[in-house]
């Protein structure tokens, strides 16, 4: 069967199996799923709060997926994004805070920049410290991960603590906020869709039509041709790492830009962890991980709609969990497919 | 009795038809060689047997009883075993991991490794496959690895035994062991299919032929009752001789040169021990020896892929040593390396992006950043056509070509890089004889055109109908250098086993 | 076990004529906590079953979420004729809640151990602080008392402020024993940073006990089940038995390790494990503010319980007060009588508890 029909296949019917077994634990815990589903739907599209909702909840995972589909192309496993993001926003934070004499033309950009910088040289540590000793980068990034989360909220219950209330940095400048493409009530959807889906072209273009892309792809699949083709590994690795930071810091950019206007001490939230999941479904290419992340967005803001008919917010997680495993084992689904065709 | 039968396979990728109604019919207890042109259909016909490909069209019967094969799995439990072309081993386990891979004997719920390795000492013992079985899969030679997967069969208790060109690794002595082995296998009862390129083989060890041709059946034959020009006949459709003539050319001044070169191998020892030696443009220097003697790293410390641990190289007179590859390619080296799949190909490359592997930033192919993609398609449907890789598809995937198309591709690349110094390691293993016909011309012509051409074959005739002078290399050291028209292949065969030429001129 | 429960609270709601709504949006931690959302939960549903209306819960994943889940149980008490209330739970949720009440004039809000981060409290907005100080004496007291080694471990989860009143409390009640009795218990403290992550909880605790701790008492949320197993899986291994008895017999011959609950009774969570609780009453204030909006007895503003409002206490330990002396139980009573009088006030800053002296104490016995 043709390549890129099973690259759509397989993560479609991941998701068809995965509804089909959430159906059962919904009719097992005594709903029913039409009204469950047909909340998640309103839950997630209904109304102008739910639109905004979702796109809010889809912008992060759009970049975090990216950020990890990026260094699977090239063979790293950055489990980091997680601490990237909040590393990036941080530092990001500290600094835009004091950007109120800067025009938005020059405070937005000049924030995001120090983001994706703070985030690549993040990355880079465990991208250096993979080509120079072979430290595995799974074990370093989570090390990094565990740091930044420590480091962060130490400064928002310490030296950058303002106020009582929630933990929290100062706000930033009026001028380095994202401007709000819509607003419903107390929730404000910003550009940062925009900049996550432009994000996504860039890395398409990086990664298919840049010889820079070629690099780091002939690394990815096999090392050892790369460096006989005059490839540098270990650069490419550093590479990737930064590019995949880079892009981790840019979720925590526009979570701070556009979201929260201030860091927050749970401000990533999980959300670099979900870019591993993200890229699986997304099967690492940038448009299928804009639609992976719309998915995971759409579901999990529609959960809480859910949830007030009685179905818990955990049946998105088995939905989640299920597609996740699918696709990661997408061998299962393969062999359905085959099956079939041998069969008949 | 058939312990095979294939009726009507037919199989098709995307611009391809690999099978096209193809009846295969094998004798149980017997030998029986499956030979044809490179892409003639061969591997696939056999991943079908083994499960790794599933036919569009046709059936499968094992000992007369129908069976629907969806993987490796249910091959092995219809007592099929296969070694590969292209080995699968994993690179980081040792050899008896490897072996029990995915059939580990359980203690508890610890794999049992002592047992595991108890068990595959037998099995080598046994069958006189003498293999390190505590040594790292990566770090042992190629011999090395074919010989695991044929003890992996074995102790799979595969019954029928496929093996996809085992031959095109080995040294002539261990083609031998192998025969041996697989009369001993026939002489037990077990059934074997044989690949290969390499016609006098088939003759001396198969008790039947398969010949196929363009994905279709062309002639089935007794062996005792043919002779390989007709195998040829019906392989290519035409009769072929081989014959590549080497004219006289004069060499030029020395283009590359290696002086008291020091490397060492993945486990640390000392491989390339004080080697020295110059090539001349338009000279094709052979280095021969049985496989392990330390070409490999040899190759792979010219060409910037392995570290130095002392001496120097020097290109055109200039000092390169310590050199990048992509450095080395720069002053005009080219490399056809020995392990297609490890060093040569990206399977998952398409073949327009494997053709540009090396120059792939030159302004030929780019544009500022970009890649410029129609010329890249251009320069790959020249390329192709010009080295005859077939299919004729620039976006086939590297991995998608048969073995010998992956090797044209190579060769193809590698030459056309217009280089000055051009490094090549076993150029035609797993080539059909039109196909190694053709590279030996391509390699006569890179000569003509002065260029400075290394060698390196375990394939005696090849060193031997090619080069102007011959090293011989034994445990990393140059034994000595002759011509060929100055020596024997008994005198080059006394050097291999380790007698320095003043020995082997003593006799 | 956690899907189990929620499965069984999915099917508790209660379904009523009556046109009130409660609705209660959890912090990250999220039901399932055996602690505060799980405490807050208990009580509205208590109120709304004795009220005969209806109560709901929306989770939250993340920080995000809080905003956009307290909207969202805004716009639905809005649709009801009588309105309704929405709780917020969890000093996590400061600033969303204020942000979200200032949409919604007409919607009751109620905000768990929320301090309002301004003066003045919009008039639809109470919120319920606690001085779990008080509650954290008392299991500090406790601790010093039975401690075989001299050493008490103290683990936090995020540093926010009703946390640090739990340390300052603990670290109280153990100067004020030392000072009583003349011992020179020692105090191990460490954050989780988390709220939500068992598995910090128990590395930390493993940590403490390395160190030489035998009695944790831990202020970390759902954190705090990693705490707990930390404590029983040592313990059972000293004893070479799950089974309570042997535990129990086990530790009052020889001690053993303990960790120590918060919020809710957690007690039943490894019996004999666990020491005591210092709980703080979430399901009475839960409770409270749903009665109080219903019937219109509503206070804008803050509300702080103590023991004297029976807004913290400690648990009845239930299994191990065997373990303590009669005599600590007395000393216990006489000094929760002095607080409740105002005689004794434990520290809830860092500033008090420095300058902090034990004042004269004389038992009457
Ligand atoms: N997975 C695949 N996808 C697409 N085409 C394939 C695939 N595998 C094989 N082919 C094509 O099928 C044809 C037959 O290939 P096969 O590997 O069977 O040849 P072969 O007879 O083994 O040749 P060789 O002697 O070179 O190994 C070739 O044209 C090859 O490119
Ligand atoms: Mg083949």
């Amino acid at each position: 069967m043709n390549k890129k029909v099973m690259a759509i296949l397989v993560p479609v019917i991941s998701v068809l199996i995965a509804l089909a077994i959430s159906t059962i634990v919904i009719i097992l815990i005594g709903k029913n799923p039409i009204d469950a589903y047909s909340a998640l739907i309103r839950g997630s599209f209904g109304s102008k709060q739910a639109i905004a909702d979702t796109v809010i909840k889809t912008t992060p995972l759009i970049l975090t997926g990216l950020a990890v589909g990026f260094g699977f192309r090239a063979g790293v496993f950055n489990i980091g994004a997680e601490g990237q993001m909040v590393m990036g926003a941080l530092i990001a934070a500290t600094f835009a805070s004091n950007f109120g004499s800067l025009p938005p033309l020059i405070a937005i950009p000049l924030t995001m920049l120090i983001a994706m910088l703070v985030g690549a040289g993040y990355a880079a540590i465990a991208g250096f410290l993979k080509a120079k000793t072979g430290a595995h980068e799974v074990v370093t990034t989570i090390m990094l991960n565990s740091i930044a989360g420590n480091f962060a909220s130490y400064m928002v219950n310490g030296p950058l603590k303002v106020s009582s209330g929630t933990p929290k940095s100062p706000e930033i400048a009026d001028s380095a906020q994202l401007p709000v493409l819509m607003k419903v009530g107390a929730i404000e959807m910003s550009a940062g869709i925009i900049i996550a889906i432009i994000a996504a072209i860039i890395m398409y273009i990086l990664l298919n039509k840049s010889t820079a892309g070629y690099e780091i792809k002939a690394v990815g699949f096999n090392p050892y041709a790369a460096e006989y083709g005059g490839i540098s590994v270990s650069k490419n690795v550093v590479l990737a790492m930064a590019i995949s930071g880079a892009l981790a810091g840019l979720a925590g950019a526009t979570e701070l830009m556009g979201v929260h206007h201030r860091f927050l001490g749970e401000l990533s939230g999980g959300k670099g962890f979900d870019g591993i999941s993200i890229a699986l479904i997304g099967q690492n290419n940038p448009i299928g991980i804009i639609f992976a992340a719309f998915l995971i967005g759409s579901l999990r803001t529609g959960s809480n709609e859910m949830q007030f008919i009685g179905v818990p917010k955990h049946m998105v997680m088995i939905i989640q969990g299920i597609v996740i495993f699918l696709v990661a084992a997408d061998r299962i689904v393969r062999t359905i497919l085959i099956r079939k065709r041998v069969a008949k | 009795m058939y312990a095979v039968e294939m009726v009507n396979i037919v199989k098709r990728f995307p611009g391809v038809l690999a099978n096209d109604h193809v009846t295969l019919r094998v004798k149980k207890g017997s030998i029986h060689a499956i030979v044809g042109e490179n892409g003639a259909g061969k591997s696939t016909l056999m991943n079908q047997l083994y499960g790794l490909y599933h036919p569009d069209e046709g059936e499968i019967f094992i000992d007369g009883k129908k069976v629907v094969i969806k993987g490796p799995r249910d091959a092995i439990k219809e007592g099929i075993g296969m070694v590969h072309q292209h080995f699968m081993l994993v690179d980081t386990l040792t050899v008896a991991e490897n072996v029990v891979l995915g059939s580990e004997p359980k203690k508890g719920l610890n794999f049992d490794l002592k047992r595991a390795r108890k068990e595959v000492m037998e099995l080598s013992e046994k069958y006189g496959l003498t293999v390190d079985v505590d040594a790292k899969v990566e770090d042992i030679s190629v011999g090395m690895q074919q010989r695991v997967e044929i003890i992996k069969t074995l102790y799979r208790g595969a019954n029928i035994i496929i093996l996809d060109e085992p031959t095109a690794v080995l040294t002539p002595q261990e083609v031998e062991e192998l025969f041996a082995i697989m009369r001993k296998l026939k002489s037990d009862g077990k059934t074997i299919l044989f690949i290969s390129h390499k016609l006098h083989e088939v003759m001396e060890i198969s008790d039947r032929v398969t010949v196929m041709r363009l994905g279709k059946v062309t002639g089935e034959l007794e062996t005792s009752q043919t002779n390989p020009k007709e195998i040829a006949r019906y392989m290519v459709g035409r009769d072929v001789v081989l014959t590549v003539t080497k004219e006289f050319h004069e060499p030029k001044d020395t283009v590359f040169e290696v002086k008291n070169l020091v490397v060492k191998d993945n486990r640390g020892l000392v491989a390339v021990n004080d080697v020295s030696f110059e090539v001349k443009r338009g000279e094709i220097v052979g280095i021969a020896g049985v496989a392990g003697n330390g070409q490999t790293e040899l190759v792979e410390a010219i060409t910037g892929l392995r570290k130095i641990e002392s001496g120097h190289m020097y290109f055109e007179g200039k000092d390169v040593t310590g050199f990048t590859p992509r450095q080395l390619r720069e002053q005009g080296m080219a490399h056809i390396p020995e392990d297609r799949l490890k060093h040569g190909l990206i399977k998952e490359f398409e073949a327009y992006y494997n053709v540009i592997l090396g120059g792939h930033y030159k302004t030929l192919f780019t544009n500022g950043p970009f890649l410029n993609h129609n010329k890249i398609f251009e320069y790959t449907k020249q390329l192709m056509e010009e080295f005859d890789v077939r299919p004729r598809r620039i976006e086939h995937l590297g991995g998608n070509f048969s073995g010998g198309n992956q090797q044209k591709l190579v060769v193809g690349r590698e030459i056309n890089t217009n280089p000055k110094f051009l490094v090549v390691a076993q150029p035609t293993r797993g080539l059909d004889v039109g196909a190694i016909e053709f590279i030996h011309k391509q390699i006569l012509k890179m000569r003509e055109r002065d260029v400075g051409i290394l060698l390196i074959s375990m394939e005696l005739e090849e060193i031997f109908s090619l080069s102007d002078r011959i090293l011989v290399m034994y445990e990393g050291e140059i034994m000595g250098e002759v011509r060929p028209e100055e020596t024997t292949v008994e005198e080059v065969g006394m050097m291999m086993t380790g007698h320095r030429l003043e020995e082997a001129r003593r006799g | 076990m956690k899907k189990v429960l929620i499965v069984l609270l999915a099917m508790l709601f209660v379904v009523s004529a009556f046109s009130f709504k409660a609705i209660m949006v959890t912090d990250t931690g999220g039901l399932g906590d055996k602690s505060f959302n799980d405490g807050t939960w208990a009580g509205i549903q208590r109120a709304a079953k004795e009220l005969g209306i209806e109560a709901k819960v929306i989770q939250s994943y993340e920080q995000a979420d809080y905003i956009s889940n307290l909207s969202k149980a805004a716009e639905e008490v809005q649709k009801e004729p009588d309105g309704g209330i929405v709780y917020a739970v969890g000093f996590m949720m400061t600033d969303a809640l204020f942000q979200v009440a200032q949409q919604y004039p007409d919607v009751y809000f109620a905000g768990i151990d929320i301090a309002p981060p301004t003066e003045d409290v919009p008039p639809n907005v109470i919120t319920f602080l606690f001085k779990e100080q008080e509650s954290a004496f008392l299991v500090g007291y406790v601790a010093a008392a039975t401690t075989r080694v001299g050493k008490v471990g103290f683990i936090g989860g995020i540093p926010i402020p009703p946390v640090e009143r739990f340390r300052y409390g603990f670290e109280t009640g153990v100067k004020v024993y030392n000072d009583l009795h003349g011992t020179n218990v020692e105090i191990i403290k460490g954050y989780t940073n988390h709220f939500s992550d068992p598995k910090k909880g128990k590395d930390l605790a493993l940590a403490q006990f390395a160190e030489g701790v035998d009695i944790i008492f831990h202020a970390s949320g759902a954190c705090g089940n990693g705490v707990i197993e930390a404590a029983k899986e040592k313990m059972v291994s000293l004893v070479g038995s799950e089974d309570m008895a042997k535990i129990i017999e086990y530790a009052y011959e020889n001690g053993g390790y303990f960790a120590m609950g918060v919020d809710v009774d957690q007690d039943y969570m490894a019996p004999g494990v666990v020491l005591a609780s210092a709980m703080k009453g979430v399901d009475t204030a839960s409770y409270y503010g749903v009665i109080w909006a219903y019937n219109g007895e509503w206070e804008p503003g803050i509300h702080t319980l103590g023991l004297v409002e029976e807004g913290v206490r400690m648990s009845p330990m239930k299994y191990t007060k065997g373990l303590v002396s009669n005599r600590t139980i007395a000393e216990l009573e006489y000094l929760i009588k002095l607080i409740k009088e105002g005689t004794l006030v434990i520290p809830n800053t860092e500033d008090t508890l420095k300058s902090f002296k034990t004042p004269k104490i004389e038992f009457p016995f």
